[in-house]
């Protein structure tokens, strides 16, 4: 994993240098906290936080310095519409050193199954405000899975492999951006209630007309769901 | 960027409280790690496809399973520690069941869903490791072995509005055995 990173930094900043385009890399780490309120209802908090270690429009590129960009604070209400098909709506708070931002967020997520592969797919919306800019609109979809890598299912205290892509169509000042994120990385399953995960998240914007940015995150997840926090009869 | 390392610290933390619940597992297997009395069994069997070799444990005892293809059908096998052949499995299609015996188990399911959807089939046969034998090289001759015949069925079911995943287990002649609700795993990393 740390010869594959290095590697695609190092053919990240050989692309990028000589060139016009922007490319910045660091670490990204997030925690999600989900409980069940009944059956169907569950709440999400998630916090997420993007730190730049490399950034070629820096003057000190290439030398490493520190920037914490932003840390998003995330809110979902979710329900249950049936065993695999989830409907939430949330809100986020970014945190950045020059102006904070709002974020309401509409999405529908499901799990397919073939044999034994799980496929995650997700559709949503979001609007961002904020005083200093206009508002941005975007559609978004990912899909993602993970893969045992020790038998056909994915069992308690083993290690997996997990792949995404998502593709974001952002609207904003009467202009359209394309953004795709691909990520992929290895996970621990503690049990249906733990998992964490490492992974590299490279992602490039904004496609209308070319893409001239490239921003490679060093993601650390963790997901913690307690079940039935709360009952409400 | 302090308070972020103290909520990481603190989420990491809760991986190292013991749990103490029933854990099972399953393990692919290489071929020579597996009983040779197994291994003899499966060989002598016509397999058109790569065997897959597992071992299954649930934390108090532990069982092989062997997978493979055959006729475009697919089998599962699973032993006891011992070699001793406790079930084969195949994956069949709705119309490979006998009609008579369809009725009896659409029966069935109309008393117990509102609505449902077939989403996977299994015949299993319980008996001898010859009549199984027989079963995977002629599955037309199962009428005339001796084996005891049940269906495995998993399916989507609506009760009261709502959508579950269920297994449900059928003698041969569509009674009902056993019924259960499948939990479905968590998805909160590939939902959000």
């Amino acid at each position: 994993m740390k010869k594959i990173a290095l590697f695609l930094i190092i053919s990240l900043i050989a692309i990028t240098a000589s060139g016009q385009d922007r490319f910045q890399a660091g670490f990204f780490p997030e925690a999600g906290l989900n409980f069940s309120i009944t059956d169907r209802w569950m709440y999400l908090l998630k916090i997420e936080s993007q730190h730049a270690t490399f950034d070629n429009k820096l003057p000190s590129f290439p030398r490493a310095e520190y920037q914490h960009v932003l840390t998003d604070v995330q809110s979902f209400i979710s329900y249950k519409i049936t065993y695999k098909l989830k409907g939430a709506i949330g809100y986020q708070y970014r945190i950045r050193k020059d102006n904070g931002t709002h974020r309401t967020i509409q999405q529908i997520a499901w799990v397919t199954k073939y044999n034994n592969l799980r496929l995650g797919s997700r559709l949503r919306t979001d609007q961002q405000f904020s005083d200093k800019m206009d508002t941005e609109s975007r559609i978004r979809y990912r899909l993602a899975s993970n893969f045992a890598l020790n038998g056909e299912r994915i069992d308690d205290g083993e290690k997996y492999l997990l792949l995404s892509n998502e593709v974001i169509l952002a609207y904003q000042s009467n202009e359209f951006r394309l953004e795709n994120r691909l990520v992929f990385g290895v996970g621990h399953f503690f049990n249906d209630s733990k998992k964490l995960e490492f992974s590299l998240d490279y992602r490039t914007d904004p496609y209308f007309p070319e893409i001239n940015r490239h921003r490679l995150w060093f993601k650390c997840s963790y997901y913690w769901n307690i079940a039935n926090f709360l009952t409400i009869d | 960027m302090r308070l972020l390392v103290v909520l990481l610290c603190v989420f990491l933390s809760q991986s190292f409280i013991a749990q103490e619940t029933k854990n099972e597992k399953e393990t692919s297997l290489k071929k020579s790690e597996v009983p040779i009395s197994i291994q003899s069994y499966i060989d002598s069997l016509p397999t058109s496809s790569k065997v897959k070799w597992f071992k299954q444990t649930d934390g108090e005892s532990e069982t092989y399973e062997v997978k493979f293809k055959q006729q475009n059908s697919i089998y599962s096998l699973e032993f006891d520690q011992e070699g001793n052949l406790l079930d084969v499995e195949k994956v069949v299609r709705w119309n490979e069941i006998d009609s008579v015996h369809r009725v009896a188990i659409t029966k069935v399911l109309e008393q117990e869903f509102d609505k449902h959807k077939l989403q996977k089939i299994q015949i299993q046969y319980i008996g001898t490791k010859e009549s199984c034998a027989q079963v995977i090289s002629n599955p037309e001759n199962a009428g005339q072995l001796d084996l005891e015949i049940h269906y495995e069925i998993e399916l989507k079911g609506n009760n009261q509005h709502f959508w579950g995943l269920y297994e449900l287990l059928f003698s041969e002649d569509g009674k009902l055995e056993l019924k259960r609700r499948i939990i479905t795993r968590s998805t909160d990393n590939l939902n959000y």
